[in-house]
Order: C-alpha cells, then sequence, then structure tokens
C-alpha cells in the first residue's frame, strides 16, 4: 500500500517537473537567444542563429551606443533616477502624514489613491499629455520627470502608508514626549525607520519607470532627449524591412536596456519579490 | 470608525494645517495635477473637438454617437476581449503554477526566478525580441525547418489570424510570473495544519488543492482578476506597439493602442479622449463595486490613540 502510493506520487512529480520546466524554459530561452544574438557578429548570426557567439564580440554594442543609444541610456538614467527619487521622498513624508497626521476624510483620500493606483492611465493618455502640454513642459525633462512621479507616486503613498501604519505608536509617542517637533520626528524617528522599504519603494519604481516608453515617446521627441525605450521602438520601426543583419545590433539595445532590470533583481531581489507583491497581502 | 469614539474627548481633534500641508501637500498637488485633473479636463474634452494645437470647440454628443457606428473600434475592443477570453487561464495558471512549485517541485525558488524574469523587462523589449525571434527567417522558423517541420514556418508577425492571439499571448507570458509570486506568497501563509488534517482524511493532491489552497488564497485570487481585468486593458498596448504596430491593418490594434494612436496618428485626440474617458469611467465604475463587494478584506486600520502630531 505505502510503497503503491509513493510510486505513483513520483510519476505524478515527474509530470509536474517536466511542466513547470518547459514553461520555465519558455522564460528564459528568448533572453538567453537574445544575449547570444548580441554577442554575435552580424554574419555570425546570419549563418548560425541558434548556436553560442563564439567568439564572442562586443561590436553590436559599440554600434548601438556610438548611435543615439548612448545618449538614450544616460537620459534614461537621468529621468527614471529623478523621478524615483521624488517618488521616495514625497512617498515617504505622506504616507508618514496617513499614518501619523490627523485630518477629516483620511480613510476615504486614501481609498480614492489606492483606487487611482489600480486604475490603467493608458486609457486617459490624451488628456494627461494635455495637462504637460498647457503648462509649457513638453520636450523638458522637468515635463518627463513630473509625468513619472504622477505614474508612481499613487503605489508610493500607498505603501509608505500601510509601512508606517504597522509601526508601533509607542516609538513616535516617545520622541513626542521628548518634545521633538512634527518634522523632528519625522527625520529622526520616520525616515531611519523606513529605510527598508525605501529600497523596495525605490527598486519597484525605478524599475516601472526604466520601462515606460509611452508617455517618454510623447514628451521627448527631439533625438538628443529620447529615453532607452524609445531609442528602442523607433530603432525597430527605422527598419521597415528588417533583414537580419540589423538583428544582432537590435539584440544589442534591447540586452542593454534589460541588463539593468535583471541586475537590480540579482542586488535585491527579496526587495522587489516584497514590491510586487505588496498590494495584495496584508 | 474608531476616529470619532476617540477623538472626541481631545483638545486637538485634528494636526495642524501647516504639517498637514508640508508632509501632505506636494505628493497630492502631483497626484491632482497628473491623475485627478484630467479625469475632469478629459471628461470636458469628450464633448468636443479638438485637434491636439488649437482650442477645443465644443460640439455636444459628436464624439460619442461617432463611437457607436466606429467599425475600427469595434475590431479594437473585439481585439482586447480576445485578451480577457484568455483571462481564466491568466488566473488559474499561476494560481496552479504556485501551488506545485510549493509543495510539489523542488527548487521552486528557482522556478520563481524563472517566471518572472519577463515581468522585470520592459514591454518594448519583448515586443521587439519577438519580432525577430517570430521573424520570417528568424530563429523558430530556422528551428522548425532545421528538425523537419518547415511546413509549419509560419510569417508569425503578418498573420492577420494570428497576431492577435500572439499580442494576447506575450501579454499572459509577460505578465504570469507576478501572478505566481502572489499566490506563492499566499499559499505560504496557509495554516500546514489544514493540509495535514486533509492528507489525513485521505484528500489526494487535487482535493488538498481545492478544497485547502483555493478557499486559502481567495483574498489574492480577487486581487489578482481584478489585475488581469486592467492589465488587458493596459499593458497589450506597448506590446503591441512593439510587435506589430497593431497591424496588420487593425488585427492587433486593442483598445488603449487605439486611443493612443487615433489621439497622435491620426490626428483625432478629442475622439480619443471620448473613447478613453468612457472606458476610464466604465472600468471605475466596475473596480468600485468590485472593492466594496470584498469591503470586509484590506479595510486599513488607523490607530487613533494619543494626541495628533
Amino acid at each position: 500500500m505505502y510503497r503503491r502510493r509513493r510510486k505513483r506520487l513520483s510519476l505524478g512529480k515527474l509530470v509536474v517537473i517536466i511542466v513547470c520546466s518547459a514553461i520555465a524554459a519558455s522564460t528564459i530561452y528568448p533572453f538567453v537567444f537574445m544575449t547570444f544574438t548580441a554577442l554575435k557578429t552580424s554574419d555570425d548570426y546570419v549563418g548560425n542563429k541558434l548556436g553560442l557567439p563564439i567568439p564572442p564580440t562586443l561590436e553590436n554594442f559599440v554600434t548601438a551606443v556610438s548611435g543615439t543609444m548612448g545618449i538614450s541610456f544616460v537620459n534614461s538614467v537621468i529621468t527614471v533616477s529623478a523621478g524615483t527619487i521624488l517618488t521616495v521622498i514625497l512617498g515617504c513624508m505622506a504616507g508618514f502624514g496617513f499614518a501619523f497626521l490627523r485630518f477629516p476624510f483620511r480613510a476615504v483620500l486614501l481609498r480614492i489613491i489606492m483606487i487611482i493606483m489600480i486604475l490603467p492611465v493608458t486609457v486617459l493618455i490624451p488628456p494627461i499629455f494635455k495637462v504637460i502640454l498647457d503648462l509649457g513642459l513638453v520636450n523638458t525633462y522637468p515635463g518627463l520627470v513630473l509625468l513619472y512621479v504622477g505614474l508612481t507616486i499613487p503605489a508610493g503613498v500607498y505603501m509608505m502608508a500601510t509601512f508606517f501604519m504597522a509601526v508601533p505608536k509607542e516609538l513616535v509617542e516617545s520622541a513626542r514626549i521628548d518634545g521633538a517637533s512634527t518634522f523632528r520626528v519625522f527625520r529622526e524617528v520616520a525616515v531611519p525607520l523606513a529605510r527598508p522599504a525605501f529600497i523596495t519603494l525605490g527598486t519597484f519604481t525605478f524599475l516601472g519607470l526604466w520601462n515606460e516608453l509611452l508617455f517618454a515617446l510623447l514628451v521627448m521627441s527631439s533625438p538628443e532627449q529620447r529615453t532607452l525605450p524609445v531609442a528602442i521602438a523607433l530603432l525597430r520601426q527605422s527598419v521597415q524591412n528588417p533583414t537580419l543583419v540589423q538583428d544582432a545590433i537590435i539584440a544589442a539595445g534591447l540586452l542593454l536596456s534589460a541588463a539593468l532590470p535583471f541586475l537590480l533583481f540579482v542586488l535585491f531581489n527579496r526587495q522587489i519579490t516584497q514590491g510586487l507583491v505588496a498590494g495584495a497581502l496584508k | 470608525m474608531t476616529t470619532t469614539v476617540t477623538s472626541k474627548r481631545r483638545l486637538r481633534k485634528y494636526s495642524s494645517l501647516g504639517s498637514l500641508a508640508l508632509f501632505l501637500g506636494p505628493a497630492l498637488l502631483v497626484i491632482v495635477v497628473i491623475r485627478i485633473w484630467p479625469v475632469f479636463q478629459g471628461g470636458y474634452i469628450a464633448f468636443t473637438r479638438w485637434d491636439g494645437i488649437r482650442d477645443p470647440v465644443f460640439i455636444g454628443f459628436d464624439n460619442f454617437t461617432r463611437m457607436l457606428s466606429d467599425p475600427i473600434l469595434l475590431t479594437a475592443l473585439g481585439n482586447t476581449g480576445k485578451i480577457l477570453l484568455l483571462a481564466p487561464i491568466w488566473v488559474i495558471g499561476p494560481m496552479l503554477l504556485a501551488s506545485v512549485i510549493q509543495e510539489r517541485v523542488p527548487g521552486a525558488s528557482f522556478f520563481k526566478i524563472a517566471y518572472v524574469l519577463p515581468v522585470l523587462v520592459s514591454p518594448v523589449v519583448i515586443g521587439t525580441l519577438f519580432v525577430i525571434i517570430l521573424g520570417p527567417n528568424g530563429p523558430l522558423n530556422t528551428a522548425l525547418r532545421g528538425i523537419g517541420l518547415g511546413s509549419l514556418a509560419n510569417n508569425w508577425t503578418v498573420d492577420t489570424n494570428l497576431v492577435m492571439w500572439i499580442v494576447a499571448g506575450m501579454v499572459i507570458w509577460s505578465s504570469f510570473g507576478l501572478g505566481v509570486l502572489l499566490f506563492t506568497a499566499a499559499l505560504a501563509s496557509v495554516d500546514e495544519s489544514l493540509y495535514e488534517a486533509a492528507r489525513i482524511d485521505g484528500a489526494n493532491w487535487l482535493q488538498r488543492f481545492w478544497h485547502v489552497s483555493v478557499p486559502s488564497v481567495r483574498g489574492v485570487t480577487e486581487y489578482w482578476t481584478v489585475m488581469v481585468v486592467i492589465m488587458a486593458f493596459s499593458s497589450a498596448i506597448v506590446l503591441g506597439y512593439a510587435f506589430s504596430q497593431g497591424g496588420p491593418g487593425y488585427a492587433s490594434t486593442t483598445v488603449d493602442l487605439f486611443i493612443y494612436n487615433q489621439a497622435f496618428r491620426y490626428g483625432a485626440p478629442g475622439y480619443a479622449t471620448a473613447v478613453g474617458i468612457t472606458l476610464f469611467l466604465l472600468i471605475g465604475i466596475l473596480l468600485v463595486i468590485f472593492l466594496n463587494l470584498a469591503r470586509r478584506r484590506g479595510e486599513l486600520m488607523f490607530d487613533d490613540s494619543g494626541t495628533p502630531l
């Protein structure tokens, strides 16, 4: 009896392992292919699409970066970093406010922010773009950064508010008894406490903005202002009937964009997972 | 709730206006300018003719009547509908995978990392990568020909009947890992003794999944279902843009890409806004109804003891 059960289980287990592995292969292999292709010369790729890049070459990266993609990479770093830092600072302050300050309609307001966080932005792109247009911020870095903060701040506020609400109130109370002002309580008690939450929110926000295409495409239209996703999208479109020759260079551009998220995930695996899961579990 | 009960006795009911403005002001200002104001302004623009350059001109319900008889919009809605048709797989798939890698397979953390890779990368990268992989002489066709299945090789990116399903597949492929993460996190907090009890009662794996796991992660299932519906309306746009520019024709234009193209490619941002606002309000109403039904969960508790800061 015992033997039979064990045997049946292990057969089922084998099937399950095969299915799970096949799905894992489907998510890993395209990125392996991308990396191999980026490391091949164009000729090598045309003759040998699936094989290893032997010998590996970096010439595709040189070609990609020496075009406008190098500048685009820098633009992405600037705008995404600025957006992330502002989201973390403003989100931390507002989250502190929701958790420790008292004002009317607080619960309703936080609920509205949560709903705004969930609702899709993509269907409202034309009227959102009009705001930037009306403010005269088209083709400016502040315009894109303002948009980026607008995209990520609802999640930032909500995440920090839930974080601070879970903080034992006594920590803040004791500082109050010492006569500290609200701002000092924030700076000397709340901010040091929230350091792990900063990393979670920061990496999560950075990833989201690093991958953003649609607003960057609208706001930063001149070539020297493009962000990396825009450069990739346009590189692809500029070649209407793409020959295989360009594929290796495009793959290098894709790897430039994907490398940073992968690196962040290696470094901050736990925090990113926490950030992704944050909305669902409490 | 507890707010009124405890604070009635206090001298000072609310925090000072100065600290409220300092801490909440900047974030709320950005939210109002970028997220709330466009809804109201869009509500007005929906009733105007607007070319994106000159001031909008009021035209009443013209945009809405146009919407009702726009065959391209109908195609776009149908394309988004195709993604929604796959929603059951999109919800149940990650739940099954999470449950399976949690308890049956060694190396759960490896699988979680593998599945989440596409979530980390920009949809532009994914769309473009699949253009290369599925290209006429790309690696997939090369591989098919190489193993003698050349008859299956196809010009995937321009096949009108297939292209939308490929985009829908990419939408799911690039997000199911997030669902797996959510469900594994939820399953990890299920009381182990429930499984133990079911096992003693002789329940097999499927029975344990159905009678213990599924009810235990109900909250996350609801949340993930909401996310799936929202993503169906919002995450095909970039993939479709990068993969096939919504084409050939309108074969892979989803409704969000339709709005974007109407506004910025075909010069009808007023009409695009009307479509967008309508959709936004519909989704918003559904979401609020849903959240109220699911209210027992996710209610934030404010601790209002002591004097406010």
